[in-house]
């Protein structure tokens, strides 16, 4: 029976053959839709794949990515205690008034918000003698003038804007002859906020 | 790559950020102030000579002399009076006389005071409040008699204490 005839009958018909080439052992097989018939052949560990006549491979990937930077306000002092003590030395006679200063402390901020301000408050009520706080030299913003620390926050450093800054503390304990002797213990609290 | 590995990719690459905001926005410190007791005394300078020159006929008592241009300043912080003594180092011979008066706001002054055997020293002004005085006049008058005859030109020590 002459099939080269048929053969180049059904070639001249059109019927689409696709070639598959798997890596590896592979064994090639001839998809061939014959109408009504498919037929197609997998062999071994091959993964046979119909390829359309586009690219098929998936070669990108997408990822929805969220970035967030919260609001983030620092404050810090680098001494936990300090004593002042009045005992006269430098005193002219026929003065009242006595004085003793500190400045050992360092405050510390940071802020990625602007603006803000540093406030500073004491929790005694009734102290016997006066004590004041000065910021010598802030870094970033404006030191405000001394402050007579009560109760009631008051500015101390001013017009923060986003930033980290230090400033040493200038602690002044003054006290009056007429006063006589005593001793004060202050919880001091420094605060930083929106100004 | 199954669905559980993706999925711990995708976590890890998904979000940067913290889950709570640092906010450390306060910070305390605690700070003590402690006046002890304090006591200070000081004067201006030493008084001119004293020197007597003139008497009266007839009258034992030579003329005497006052200096009233030094002052003394105290300050103390004692919640008991304190007082101001004067003492002299030597003892004035006999016939001569030496007084010291000091002014006080906060305390009381004893008036005028005789210094002239005060090598153990004696109150001037007493019950002096805690707070201070500035500045307040001291008085020295020189007196002698024309029995105790002449003085050659000497110089005391006149100390003045606050004390207890």
């Amino acid at each position: 029976m002459d099939t080269r005839g048929s053969n180049a009958a059904t070639k001249q018909r059109g019927f689409p053959e696709k070639f598959v080439y798997a890596a590896g052992r592979q064994v090639i097989s001839v998809i061939r839709n014959v109408g009504k018939k498919k037929v197609f052949n997998l062999g071994g560990s091959l993964i046979l794949l119909l390829l359309p006549s586009i690219v098929l491979s998936q070669v990108t990937a997408h990822h929805t990515v969220t970035v967030v930077v919260q609001t983030i306000t620092l404050l810090q002092i680098n001494v936990g205690t300090v004593a002042l003590n009045i005992t006269g030395a430098g005193l002219i006679a026929g003065q009242n008034q006595m004085t003793a200063t500190d400045q050992s402390t360092t405050i510390s901020w940071g802020t990625n918000s602007s603006l803000k301000k540093i406030t500073v408050n004491t929790n005694l009520a009734a102290p016997i003698f006066a004590m004041k706080v000065l910021a010598l030299n802030p870094t970033v913003g404006t030191a405000a003038t001394e402050v007579t620390l009560s109760t009631v926050a008051s500015d101390l450093i001013i017009n923060i804007g986003r930033s980290s800054g230090t400033s040493s503390l200038q602690y002044t304990g003054v006290a009056l002859a007429s006063q006589g002797v005593g001793k004060d213990t202050h919880l001091i609290t420094y605060t930083i906020q929106s100004q | 790559m199954n669905k559980i590995t993706l999925a711990f990719a995708l976590a890890a690459f998904a979000v940067f950020s913290t889950h709570t905001s640092l906010a450390q926005t306060t910070a305390t410190q605690t700070v003590t102030l402690a006046v002890s007791s304090v006591q200070k005394l000081s004067v201006s300078g030493n008084p001119a000579p004293l020197t007597i020159g003139s008497g009266v006929a007839g009258t034992e008592g030579l003329t005497s002399v006052t200096d009233a241009t030094t002052t003394y300043s105290e300050t103390h912080n004692n919640a008991v009076p304190m007082k101001i003594t004067a003492g002299i180092d030597v003892a004035l011979a006999a016939g001569y006389t030496l007084q010291i008066t000091l002014a006080s706001t906060k305390g009381t002054s004893s008036g005028v005071v005789d210094i002239s055997n005060a090598t153990t020293a004696v109150s001037v002004v007493t019950a002096i409040a805690k707070g201070s005085d500035n500045a307040k006049a001291i008085t020295y008058t020189f007196s002698a008699t024309a029995t105790a005859g002449v003085l050659v030109s000497g110089t005391k020590t006149v100390t003045l204490t606050i004390t207890t």
